[in-house]
């Protein structure tokens, strides 16, 4: 068992750094940004889960299996990160060659130590895993997601039992349903580690997004407060500290992170908006597509359609604005 | 249309003043607004951007129009208080929060011992913001002994086994901790009922069949669990009768109300198998003694019944005999 779990870990931590590295270093070469590596981490994790969910609708508009997808997605994920590491490799060579001149780019620090803060926040963020780890807040009301892997696990079919009951259903599910990705992605995990449902989804997964959010965090809060180590320790320290004050009640990051981890909504509020915002912020236009398209995959039509998407509109709408005043200002 | 409205508002009325987090965002966006030289510790103000962000999509959520409009763009299919999580909630109070820390613990101006005070002051009152102000109805029923249910599933599966049953027709009737779990366990056993009669957060999985009929069997069952199997107690010729009679009357499914029956194990057990249960699954008292009282009335409920029964995991198990 703890072996693979361990496999497991090994897993979730590889494949997003491969596929992240060569994603981001293309996005790079296009636009001309730096990206950190929790941010290329963090890209990496979405683009493992667009891949799953790209592999499930296939499945399911194919009318395939479980297996079938399993598979789709082993092989699709192979070749991604062959074809990642080597975009990177190549990119990172060809940039080294051009020039080594960038060195002098990082972004100079304040110079405060800040290391206290840091040890205090990582105290608070044991205290959340151990919390999750242990079960006692998990809250499963109006969620069926862990029965849904089930269902996947015991008949190998996608929607074709009931996950409540176990029996089969009498009329066809429809699509708004039958195309979200995030319980196969569970299953497959399941069935590839050989490791107990409750495990991996009420357990290892939410802690794993737990913590690829803290990242997700940790470089919007870089971008605000890029010349400031003390700014952005305080940021983070606030962060883990708003978890638990924003636990109080449904509907709020706190509560879906800490209650229900492994949801769509903790996904969402946790890790896609602050890379999000980190996007429009710093005008890595590419990397929305990451974000946008997860949320695509994962929380469309059953966790509230599109605020990635509305984001992008307002972002849209405030540049042209702010555009056209620009323009009023400078007539004469 | 316009119930579809109301009922939209109603709901938007009855959220408000409920999540605490909601005042320290709004309070520290209105700081903002009033006194910006207090959260000038950046020097390129960086963190305009997200500001304005935070605050166009707070004010969406928080006029009614506007909201009803969100939520219908949301699509019906989830709660009000989702909505919720359209503003950067996490991101804008800890910007602010930062900024405003920053402001007042200037290393210049400020000594090591009131920089301490002042985190700590911050870090209690978000904390307090983490207490919830009304009690959270309607909480879902928490499943927390994996293991035990784990194993329990498993040997129920081996029943079925041994005695010719299918897991995917024997439908199984217990309380809701077991119907909680059973779905999660993979071994393909069905239930009578299911976690949508009490989990009204469900019913947006249009598509889930739960019989609202079967109420009466859940709550009897609930009322069993809470009172560790004392309604089992023989009191009187006509049968079983729950000790603290907190069932005080049973409505069938055409809404007659049998009191002469009220709390009786055995017909309530006999509906239930009419609706479809095959195996039944009770928690045992915890005390040996209780244990002991009780064990009688069980083979007589099991031979009325005509059913085997057997303990597992701290389980009694009925199921019907090989043919």
């Amino acid at each position: 068992m703890l072996l693979k779990l361990l496999l497991l870990c090994g897993f979730l931590l590889l494949c997003p750094f491969l596929l992240g590295q060569g994603f981001c270093e293309i996005c790079a070469a296009i636009q001309k940004k730096k990206f950190s590596l929790p941010e290329r981490f963090v890209s990496g994790v979405l683009l493992l889960l667009i891949l799953c969910g790209f592999s499930h609708i296939l499945s399911v508009f194919t009318g395939r299996n479980l297996e079938f997808c399993t598979r789709l997605f082993g092989i699709s994920l192979i070749i991604t990160c062959s074809l990642s590491y080597l975009a990177f490799m190549i990119l990172t060579v060809l940039a080294r060659l051009r020039q080594a001149a960038d060195a002098d780019a990082v972004p100079k620090t304040s110079g405060n130590k800040v290391y206290a803060l840091y040890l205090i926040t990582a105290g608070i963020i044991l205290l959340q895993i151990l919390l999750i780890v242990s079960g006692i807040f998990l809250d499963l009301t109006g969620d069926q997601t862990a029965e849904t892997v089930s269902s996947f696990l015991y008949s190998g079919e996608f929607y074709s039992l009931d996950p409540l009951t176990g029996l089969p259903y009498e009329t066809d599910l429809p699509m708004r349903l039958k195309i979200l990705g995030l319980p196969t992605f569970y299953a497959i995990l399941c069935s590839v580690f050989q490791l107990p449902l409750t495990l991996v989804v009420f357990r290892v997964m939410p802690v794993y997004f737990l913590l690829t959010g803290y990242l997700a965090f940790g470089v919007l809060g870089r971008s605000l407060f890029p010349d400031s180590s003390r700014g952005r320790s305080t940021f983070l320290f606030l962060i883990s500290l708003l978890v638990f004050a924003s636990s109080a009640a449904s509907g709020t990051d706190g509560f879906a992170l800490l209650h229900t981890g492994f949801r769509e909504i903790a996904l969402r509020s946790w890790i896609l908006l602050p890379l999000l915002l980190t996007c429009l912020k710093e005008k890595k236009y590419f990397l929305l597509l990451l974000p946008t398209l997860a949320e695509a995959m994962l929380c469309y039509s059953l966790a509230g359609t599109g605020i990635c998407v509305l984001y992008i509109l307002y972002a849209l709408g405030a540049t042209y604005f702010s555009a056209r005043r620009a323009r009023k200002e400078a007539k004469p | 249309m316009m119930q579809t409205f109301t009922g939209l508002f109603d709901s938007w009325k009855e959220f408000h003043g409920n999540m605490p987090i909601l005042a320290v965002y709004a309070g520290l966006l209105l700081a903002y607004l009033i006194c910006p030289k207090l959260f000038s510790a950046g020097t390129d103000r960086p963190h305009l951007p997200l500001i304005k962000t935070g605050s166009f999509f707070f004010l969406l959520c928080v006029f009614p129009l506007t909201a009803v409009l969100l939520r219908m763009y949301f699509t019906p299919y989830h709660p009000y208080e989702n909505l919720w999580s359209l503003l950067p909630l996490l991101p804008v109070i800890a910007m602010l929060g930062s900024l405003l820390l920053m402001h007042f613990t200037e290393e210049k101006t400020s000594s090591l011992t009131n920089r301490i005070l002042l985190y700590c002051l911050t870090a209690a009152l978000l904390l307090f913001c983490a207490l919830p102000l009304q009690k959270k109805e309607n909480h879902s029923y928490l499943i927390r002994d994996h293991e035990t249910l784990s194993a329990l599933a498993e040997d129920v599966l081996q029943i079925c086994e041994e005695n010719g049953i299918a897991p995917e027709t024997a439908r199984i009737y217990s309380n809701r901790e077991v119907l909680s779990y059973l779905p999660l366990s993979g071994t393909g056993l069905t239930t009578l009922y299911t976690r949508a009669l009490w989990d009204q957060g469900l019913q947006r999985y249009s598509y889930d069949k739960s019989d609202p009929d079967l109420l009466p069997l859940l709550n009897y069952m609930d009322v069993a669990d809470y009172n560790d199997c004392a309604f089992l107690y023989y009191e009187g010729p006509t049968g079983f009768f729950p000790a603290g009679a907190t069932l005080t009357s049973f409505t069938d499914r055409d809404g007659k109300l049998h009191k002469d029956t009220a709390g009786n194990a055995l017909y309530i057990f006999s509906e239930a198998k009419k609706t479809g249960a095959e195996i039944f699954i009770l928690p045992t008292p915890e005390s040996d003694d209780a244990l002991n009282q009780v064990t009688p009335d069980i083979l007589f409920l099991a031979e009325s019944l005509d059913l085997q029964w057997t303990i597992t995991q701290g389980y009694w198990v009925l199921y019907p005999a090989k043919s």
